[in-house]
């Protein structure tokens, strides 16, 4: 397979991984505990923690 | 349509796309008079760009914060959704997030406009540090803490983020109980902060080149990006303009797809024979 193929290959493989893990996240509640964490103030991430 | 765009307008639509970007981040400005963040549904989508999701204006999640948060607590699982979107994102556009969706980026390139004597030089070795950054305090830190604690922190966010830094001077300049919780590594961080700002008026973009972390990780896939510039050998008279042109201080004929390119598309516009182009095609 030629390298242009292969990096083709490549994209197509990490789109298809990268939406199953964001399907996976959201029937998982993943979605709601990111939620959950931007809302609560970071105090480590302002640099008062 | 990106790829029909004339190359002249290109950086001027860039600049267009990043003042929006930042509104799209941030369009609670009024918070950041009021000492209080956003609270909404909106916090459960990771925005592209690094933007503290601390910040009061803020609308959605930092991908790089929200990925320290849950490497800082493995022990509630893998969060697939934040690693499938900055995945995803990667996937997409490569460092095209740098060059177009994110705030810092335009914060820094509005201070590189200050008449100023500019370092052109390329500083490859600090170019690095960015993936010391991602590898110690995003991923290792995090984890070695929750180990040892049982619950972690966001290293990246907590002693270096400029980003969360912003966000942070407006909530304790507006809020007096954070204000009086303000002590050492709030003032790290401000000199930090000061430091980068200081350094954007002759360095373009340093933050981006030598720290960002989520710059390491969106560099790593430019090469197999869906957006990606393409160069065109047959055409190319190597006369060196889109070399001369670049801030990043790439030569685009040789390094066209490097993990140090923020397609900001200045080598496009300046070629004088269209060798260089945007493209989804190999």
């Amino acid at each position: 397979m030629d390298k242009k193929k292969t990096m083709n290959l490549l994209t197509v493989i990490l789109l298809i991984l990268s939406i199953i893990m964001i399907a996976s996240g959201a029937y998982t509640g993943k979605i709601k505990e990111t939620e959950r964490k931007g809302n609560a103030l970071c105090l480590e991430c302002i640099g008062l923690g | 349509m990106l790829f029909v765009w004339s190359v002249s307008d290109l950086d001027k639509r860039r600049k267009i796309t990043q003042f929006i970007t930042t509104l799209l981040y941030n369009p609670f400005i009024t918070n950041l008079f009021k000492g209080r963040l956003h609270t909404g549904a909106s916090k459960g989508v990771c925005v592209p760009g690094l933007n503290c999701y601390s910040c009061p204006a803020a609308a959605g999640s930092c991908p790089l914060g929200s990925l320290q948060q849950n490497l800082g607590n493995l022990k509630k699982g893998v969060n697939t959704y934040v690693i499938g979107s900055i995945l995803l994102f990667a996937a997409l556009f490569g460092r095209f997030v740098c060059g177009w969706l994110c705030p810092f980026g335009l914060l820094q390139e509005l201070l590189y406009k200050i008449p100023v004597p500019k370092c052109v030089k390329r500083l490859k070795w600090l170019g690095w540090l960015k993936y010391v950054m991602l590898v110690v305090l995003v991923i290792a830190l995090p984890i070695v803490i929750s180990i040892e604690k049982g619950m972690g922190y966001p290293a990246f966010c907590k002693y270096i983020c400029p980003q969360g830094t912003i966000g942070g001077l407006f909530l304790t300049g507006f809020n007096e109980t954070l204000r009086n919780q303000a002590g050492l590594t709030f003032l790290l961080k401000v000199a930090i902060l000061i430091g980068i700002l200081l350094c954007s008026a002759a360095i373009f973009r340093p933050f981006c080149r030598f720290i960002c972390p989520l710059g390491a990780i969106y560099g790593l896939f430019n090469k197999i990006a869906l957006i990606r510039i393409k160069h065109d050998g047959g055409t190319c008279t190597n006369c060196g303009a889109c070399s001369k042109v670049c801030p990043m201080r790439l030569n685009p004929v040789t390094e066209c797809n490097h993990a140090d390119c923020i397609r900001c598309g200045k080598c496009i516009g300046k070629c004088p024979e269209k060798s260089l182009s945007f493209t989804c095609k190999r």
